[in-house]
């Protein structure tokens, strides 16, 4: 078999796995591959291009009679899912650990499904492809059987609900090490075992048994863990929740409390206006019922405010988060005026990242106006007709300091120093619907952030 | 003329209001009158339609007992009178006034104060700061007019979602494309936004002030600073910098 027969080979069965991949992803979590600036054709050339190169790669060790080696077949593992890992870069623009991460999880899939069609097909051990009638087989076996058996396997997973659980995995995009490393692994510990049990030459059989088997158990493995993972934070969450709840009701009690001393003093107020009134003096009443809403109005007016405000607030997270930095604000004596018209219920971005969106925001407005007089930060929260706008304002004290704001958050690339507006724009990356408009008009720094429900 | 429009639910307030309105217009001699003074939000919703002229309406915001309130019927008079002048009355101090200029336009926010009407000094007492408040209004829609005769600037106008942004053409640095498909970057002296639009598109609109440099950039070349022909970077009078690809360099230079 010639050189470049090979690496053909090599290619055509790349690309085909490839396509498996993309037809799988396409189906599953619904991943459409978006070119970048050169197109559809200039990301078909490099994705083709790489496969190209990994095809020569693996013809040379094929031809150089590397193949039996163990390391060998670490290194045609590693450098198949790295070069799609680096495919999957180029098609899907997703982060290179995320990208790793499918790769090897495909790879796995692939291992799985040769595996099983080695151990239908009864045959021993490396074709010899000189020889036609075996290289019929071979082909059948890699092109067809092995393809199929991967689609059904997967048709299998998404049936047990296993699949969504690795989708959603790798949406959070935030791994630990240990599930990287034992997805990255797999092949060493699988090849170890499946090594170890292959002394006797005759026994292939069974080494593809068990190496089955052991992949069922690293996925039963990995949905477990992944459901503890999942279990643990949700408690967090709750306890997040917890605290936010008893924080809301503690400043409810605190108005309560305020009104109670109203009370008080309203009760007194109405005493003397009742003299008053007896006397006949109706400019004296006139004065005390001034006084009474006004005090009213300075005493528990505000805080009525901002609970009705806050009250139309129906999202957990954003109102802890904004309860929190109205708590804030108190203690720095900043002055935050929050507006929510309408009631907010729910919006297209995920919530912790509309938290840590409003957040950055609230914070630079806070940094901008920190210490000066009559410092004021204001927030507007208003759903219409299937627009969701988060609208931040503070008063701008320099010019200078604005332009450095611009360039600032442009220019530093995700080293989130400064006034973090470089991560915001990270975290937008990820919305279709999510708009941002920086604007500067009569002395304020107007941030908004809009998002298509 | 300009017509005044007044929707108040409270009757007695609605008859100051009407009162203090024509007496302030016929003293201040401005070209207003009071078209209509009602309770009802559809009245004055008929009423604009069928005069379909730029007006002036003062406005509540809790309208009790109607079948809209007064933001309600602020975006319904929007769509048919778009460059009126709306200014609130309402008896909630900093209620959302912000949320109402963003979406309304509104001009001003006045509060009133329904709870102490003075029967002794008219329209005084503590509801001075209301009618201080409409005067200041009235006054300004006055200075507005007057600034819109003789203004001539131009403004590029781009809908983001729900609200439509006019921004100053002579403002604009450049747009960008990002990475997303239909989706460019604005970037002005004060402004800096994305929207939904096509570089073509604006090309065309925006005439032979703006050159297209580069796939990425169109470049308002009134605003370019200097050239870095080394480094082939436009530098713009904001100090932000763009790229130019080397077709554009020849036009680049006869235009600056």
């Amino acid at each position: 078999m010639g050189f470049w027969e090979i690496v053909f080979g090599n290619l055509i069965l790349y690309t085909e796995s490839l396509l498996v991949c993309a037809l799988i992803l396409a189906w599953g979590p619904g991943k459409k591959p978006r070119p970048g600036r050169g197109g559809i054709p200039c990301m078909a050339l490099v994705t083709l291009g790489i496969s190209a190169l990994h095809s020569l790669f693996g013809a040379v060790c094929y031809t150089q009679g590397w193949a039996g080696n163990w390391i060998a077949v670490f290194v045609s593992f590693f450098s198949t899912a790295l070069t799609t890992a680096f495919c999957f870069c180029v098609i899907y623009r997703e982060s290179m650990k995320t990208c790793w991460i499918l790769a090897s999880a495909f790879s796995l899939l692939g291992d799985f499904s040769s595996n099983l069609a080695a151990l239908c097909m009864i045959s021993n051990g490396p074709y010899n492809l000189a020889v036609w009638k075996e290289r019929v087989v071979y082909l059948i076996m890699i092109h067809v059987i092995t393809p199929l058996i991967e689609v059904i396997f997967v048709l299998l997973l998404q049936k047990l609900g296993i699949l969504r659980v690795f989708w959603d995995w790798l949406t959070q995009k935030e791994f630990r090490l240990v599930s990287v490393l034992a997805f990255s692994l797999y092949p060493v510990w699988e090849y170890g075992i499946f090594t170890f049990l292959h002394v006797n030459q005759s026994q292939w059989g069974e080494a593809y048994s068990v190496c089955i088997l052991v992949s069922v158990c690293f996925v039963a493995l990995f949905v477990i863990g992944r459901q503890k993972e999942l279990q643990r934070k949700q408690i967090a969450v709750q306890r997040v929740m917890m605290q936010q709840q008893n924080a809301y009701i503690e400043s409810l009690e605190g108005l309560q409390r305020e009104v109670r001393r109203f009370r008080h003093d309203y009760k007194n107020m109405m005493a003397g206006m009742y003299a008053q009134a007896k006397e006949g003096d109706a400019d004296a009443v006139r004065q005390l019922i001034w006084e009474v809403t006004d005090d009213f109005e300075s005493q528990v007016g505000g805080w009525i405010q901002e609970m009705t405000q806050l009250g139309n607030v129906h999202m957990m997270e954003v109102k802890g988060l904004l309860l929190a930095k109205a708590e804030e604000m108190k203690k720095e004596r900043i002055e935050f005026d929050l507006e929510v018209f309408r009631p907010f219920v729910k919006t297209a971005m995920k919530r912790t990242d509309l938290c840590r969106c409003l957040g950055i925001l609230l914070d630079n407005a806070m940094d901008e106006v920190r210490g000066k007089e009559r410092a004021k930060v204001s927030l507007m929260i208003s759903s219409q007709e299937g627009v969701t706008t988060f609208r931040v304002k503070n008063a701008l004290y320099s010019n200078v300091d604005f332009q450095k704001i611009w360039q600032h958050g442009y220019s530093t690339r995700g080293s989130g120093r400064g006034i973090g507006l470089a991560s915001y724009k990270k975290i937008l990356e990820h919305y279709d619907n999510a708009f941002s408009l920086t604007t500067v008009s009569d002395g304020y720094f107007v941030q908004e952030l809009k998002i298509q429900e | 003329m300009l017509p005044v429009y007044i929707c108040e639910d409270h009757d007695a307030l609605r008859a100051d209001l009407k009162d203090f309105l024509q007496k302030l217009i016929l003293m201040e001699g401005y070209d207003m009158e009071v078209a209509l003074s009602s309770g009802h939000p559809e009245e004055i919703l008929r009423a604009a339609e069928h005069r379909r002229a730029r007006g002036i309406y003062f406005l509540d915001v809790e309208l009790t007992g109607e079948s809209m309130d007064g933001f309600t019927l602020g975006q319904k008079l929007r769509k048919l009178d778009s460059r009126g002048f709306l200014v609130y009355v309402t008896a909630f101090r900093d209620l959302a006034f912000e949320t109402f200029r963003y979406h309304l336009e509104a001009l001003d926010y006045i509060v009133k104060d329904e709870a102490a009407p003075d029967p002794f000094t008219p329209y005084g007492g503590r509801n001075e700061t209301m009618y201080d408040g409409i005067r200041r209004s009235l006054a300004v829609i006055t200075e507005r007019m007057q600034k819109e005769q003789g203004e001539e600037r131009e403004f590029f106008t781009v809908k983001v979602m729900d609200v439509v942004k006019h921004i100053p053409v002579d403002e604009i640095m450049f747009f960008e494309t990002t990475g997303r498909t239909h989706r460019i970057a604005l970037h002005g002296r004060c402004d800096r936004m994305d929207f939904i639009g096509s570089m073509r598109k604006l090309e065309e609109a925006l005439g032979s002030r703006f050159l297209r440099v580069h796939r990425a950039y169109l470049v308002n070349t009134e605003q370019i600073l200097e050239l870095d022909l080394k480094h082939r970077e436009i530098r713009m009078q904001n100090g932000e910098t763009c790229f130019f690809s080397r077709n554009a360099k020849g036009e680049l230079l006869n235009r600056v």
